[in-house]
């Protein structure tokens, strides 16, 4: 079958953007795909430099990708996802589209002439619209994915597995760099009571209010993480112990005053607070640091709530003397 | 796993080089300045070596890895690979003509795997009678710990490996890549036959 008259029928219904140029960039044909969405017939413009038509074209970009293709006699190629578009045109989605212009890749071929030798480029356009819909709607979700996989689900603020990656990585950050680093555990107190008093609603609502209080009294270096229950934890890098000792004291205050309205009643609550720093010597791991934290936190509890206390070793004997 | 005759191996170095001439002739022109070109360091291996091989080499550096495949009449397919480490990269980038602002880095590689593997394949195919289409090239995302992931799960789908190093010195600049070309069996049994008949023809 002599399939040459199949070209130009194709040419002109193909799905697809074919631009040709001279190496002197004027245009030479393009087919009905660019011409119906330019809406320049191509006798209107052809033999006219293709920069002077499409007048928003990235001349130095597209220049250099032209020349290439012509001293290589090799092929080059243009992804959207790195040049949305190359000809700027409408898509067929102008509704649920969620772009202005129509997202393409486009490959650059060389061309010869039978008979002349003359050569020229092709641009292919590939309309790549839908492609890159789906790449956002994909990663928009990742992205939520990724956040609900770190955030405590009540609260909004790290939970428990992603807060303590983060320390141990901290941690190792603070002993390669030799910097300080600290950690603060604090727990709501007479959480029980709270419950019995307001009901669980109640005490959601002050464990949400408290973590979103507290998370703005911090510096944005520091993490705050939920760490079970009406328990949570702040880690603070490049801080030695009195700094965080300030902190804390400083966040115990904050809360006791803080007041709170819940169902038209007044809630008041307290925090007790235990602050440890990364001793390298003896803390191989975010769990070492966190027990010291954790005794401190303890001693708080013990001494009468609504105070921080700094993890020294002594603490050690205080604690086996009441837990004999 | 086929196994190149020594022959064979010959006539593919001697096929090597003459594609890495001409590549290199075509960058000059097309640089305007002068190349300076090793012989390239061939050799065929088998693609599950690649990935351990690889991740050694360049495991500590910035690295970059873009894929590109390629398809010709004669039976001739596969997928050039080309790793990068960055350091050297952005030199050559400057000698390409372009400029930080004006360009990504995923751009930027891309264009440059492109010009590479075309050259080169091109001027390949073209002594084996044949002509090679091209998908684009595509910049694959890979940390450091997921390279050797990475080179693994391009190898499995491959049998042979043809390892290709090239060193380009560009007058002031030195620049280093790794190009690996992957081939199913079957094309590198194609590549066999036309070794053979080109041995024929001596």
């Amino acid at each position: 079958m002599d399939a040459h008259w199949l070209a130009l029928p194709i040419l002109n219904q193909l799905n697809s953007g074919v631009l040709v140029l001279t190496t002197d960039y004027t245009i030479s044909y393009y087919n009905q795909f660019i011409e119906r969405r330019l809406g320049v017939p191509l006798v209107e413009v052809r033999n006219r430099c293709v920069f002077d038509v499409f007048t928003d074209l990235p001349e130095a970009w597209l220049t250099r990708k032209l020349d290439s293709v012509i001293a290589l006699n090799a092929p080059t190629f243009s992804s959207w996802e790195q040049r949305p578009y190359i000809v700027k045109l409408p898509h067929l989605r102008p509704v649920s589209g969620g772009t202005d212009y129509m997202m393409q890749n486009c490959t650059m071929l060389p061309l010869q002439h039978p008979k002349t030798k003359e050569t020229f480029v092709c641009l292919l356009i590939e309309d790549a619209t839908d492609v890159s819909i789906y790449q956002q709607e994909l990663q928009q979700n990742m992205l939520a994915l990724k956040q609900a996989n770190r955030l405590d689900g009540l609260t909004k603020v790290l939970n428990r597995a992603h807060w303590e990656d983060l320390l141990q990585t901290e941690l190792l950050r603070a002993k390669r760099y030799q910097q300080p680093l600290s950690l603060i555990l604090f727990d709501l107190d007479k959480f029980k009571q709270l419950n019995d008093d307001y009901g669980h609603l109640g005490g959601d609502f002050v464990l949400i209010e408290l973590a979103s209080f507290i998370q703005s009294l911090l510096r944005e270096s520091d993490y705050l993480g939920r760490y079970g229950g009406e328990e949570f934890g702040i880690i603070l890098p490049n801080t030695a112990l009195q700094g965080a000792s300030d902190v804390a004291e400083r966040v115990c205050k904050a809360v006791a005053e803080h007041k709170m309205l819940f169902n038209q009643q007044q809630i008041r609550a307290t925090i007790s607070l235990g602050v440890a720093e990364l001793n390298t010597h003896r803390h191989k791991d975010a769990h070492d640091m966190l027990q010291c934290a954790d005794i401190a936190l303890y001693v708080s509890k013990r001494q009468g709530r609504n105070r921080s206390t700094k993890y020294r070793e002594q603490l050690q004997d205080f604690v086996q003397k009441v837990n004999p | 796993m086929v196994i190149l005759t020594p022959d064979q191996q010959d006539a593919l170095q001697e096929l090597m080089n003459v594609a890495m001439g001409g590549a290199s002739d075509q960058l000059a022109r097309f640089l305007n300045t002068f190349i300076h070109l090793q012989v390239p360091a061939i050799q065929v291996v088998e693609a599950s070596s690649v990935p351990e091989q690889l991740a050694r080499m360049y495991v500590d550096d910035d690295t970059r890895l873009v894929s590109q495949g390629f398809m010709g009449s004669a039976g001739i397919q596969g997928e050039a690979m080309l790793l990068y480490k960055m350091a050297s990269t952005h030199q050559l980038a400057g000698i390409l003509g372009y400029q930080q602002d004006d360009t990504s880095e995923s751009e930027m590689l891309s264009d440059i795997s492109s010009i590479l593997t075309t050259t080169f394949l091109n001027s390949l195919s073209a002594q084996l009678d044949s002509s090679l289409s091209y998908s684009a090239p595509r910049l694959l995302s890979c940390q450091p710990s997921e390279l050797k992931q990475r080179l693994k799960e391009l190898s499995e789908r491959w049998t042979a490996a043809l390892q290709v190093n090239i060193h380009y010195q560009v007058t002031d600049y030195a620049f280093d890549c790794e190009m690996i070309l992957l081939i199913p069996g079957s094309a590198l049994e194609t590549l066999q036959h036309q070794l053979d008949l080109i041995l024929q023809e001596f």
